[in-house]
């Protein structure tokens, strides 16, 4: 436990300390704050995301939002220090899928999106009909935990991050 | 020997799509037994439709010939149809200086995903709009659902004008309540 909290001083320290990380972190974070914003009320608008999005924006989706952008910024923000110190990130692809999913219920439920597929697919109209019903409103129904997970994938892709960057000697600043 | 499997492979993927293409041309067929459903297009009379309403009344589109229509086809489980129920109920009053007759229809088997009754969707989100004369509520059955919405997609509308000529279709009043207005108020 000493040994991880240990490891998360020192890297967020080491990447933190330099003035291009902090501004990167910070913008990252933002834009991906924004974007969530924005997002994730789509499951009101049809899918549309924009201003319009934004006016449907509830507490709930609010917290969502700030949390899984900070999370998404923090996480990259150190993939990438990482990949400049040569050191893989590991986690980077739960990073990835935690950061769509979280956009999943918003763009899935009450788009043309899964209809067009079936369709695509060459499902017939009742199956269409039938499907399409079972998955949306699944999406729609378990947002929350939805949400909750792909917060927690991506409090995980960044704690990989960080476990891997503070491995022993191996930690190379990068500049 | 790895060759003869990757072809007895092709050979099953290719054979599950026949079957599956050939089962989609066969339900659809027996799921409107067999007749040819008319389509919806902009510009070109509104096909006319049957529905039920909620008090169990039997309607007819084409009663509506000399009001300009939104016909709306919802889901109960639905957040964007909520959103734009609510929606809907605040903004009435900007409506009510038009014509405007507004008919919302569950789609057929409510698209296949349980969620309240049409009844208990109307009382929790558009209390207001439950006996708004400007505003019929009722369900569709699968033929009509396939007509206006072949592809199933919740929360559309069509908007049909005083002659019974579409004039366009939208998704999301909640996101595109102009779009109604600026219809309404041309009409």
């Amino acid at each position: 436990m000493v040994d991880m909290m240990d490891r998360y001083r020192f890297v967020l320290g080491a990447v933190f300390s330099q003035r291009p990380y902090r501004l990167l972190a910070l913008g990252l974070s933002g834009a991906f704050i924004l974007f969530y914003l924005m997002a994730l009320p789509a499951t009101f608008t049809g899918g549309r995301i924009g201003w319009v999005s934004l006016q449907f924006l509830t507490p709930t989706f609010a917290v969502f939002a700030l949390a899984l952008g900070l999370l998404a910024g923090l996480t990259f923000t150190l993939a990438i220090y990482g990949f400049r110190a040569a050191a893989a990130a590991r986690g980077q692809g739960t990073g990835v899928v935690g950061t769509v999913l979280a956009i999943l219920p918003s763009m899935v439920c009450c788009t043309p999106l899964v209809p067009t597929l079936l369709a695509l697919l060459g499902a017939s109209t009742p199956t269409i009909f039938a499907l399409t019903g079972r998955i949306q409103g699944f999406f729609a129904t378990y947002e929350i935990p939805i949400l909750t997970a792909a917060l927690l994938m991506l409090a995980y892709a960044l704690h990989r991050t960080v476990m891997r960057l503070g491995t022993g000697c191996r930690f190379q600043p990068a500049g | 020997m790895r060759h003869n499997h990757h072809i007895a492979v092709r050979w099953w993927v290719g054979l599950a799509l026949l079957v599956w293409m050939v089962t989609a041309v066969a339900g659809v067929r027996a799921a409107t037994d067999g007749e040819e459903l008319p389509v919806v297009e902009v510009g070109k009379p509104a096909p006319d439709i049957t529905f039920t309403t909620l008090d169990g009344a039997t309607r007819q589109l084409s009663e509506f010939r000399g009001r300009p229509v939104m016909l709306w086809f919802i889901t109960t489980w639905c957040p964007s149809c909520t959103a734009s129920a609510q929606l809907l109920d605040r903004r009435i009053g900007e409506l009510e200086g038009t014509d405007l007759m507004v008919i919302v229809l569950k789609l057929y088997n409510n698209l296949g995903y349980e969620g309240p009754p049409l009844e208990e969707f109307i009382t929790t989100n558009a209390p207001r709009l439950r006996n708004h004369p400007q505003v019929l509520w009722g369900e569709a059955d699968f033929n009509v659902s396939v007509i206006y919405d072949p592809q199933g997609i919740t929360d559309i509308y069509w908007l049909i004008d005083r002659d019974g000529i579409v004039w366009g279709s939208e998704t999301a009043p909640s996101a595109t309540f102009t779009t109604i207005l600026d219809f309404a108020e041309l009409q």
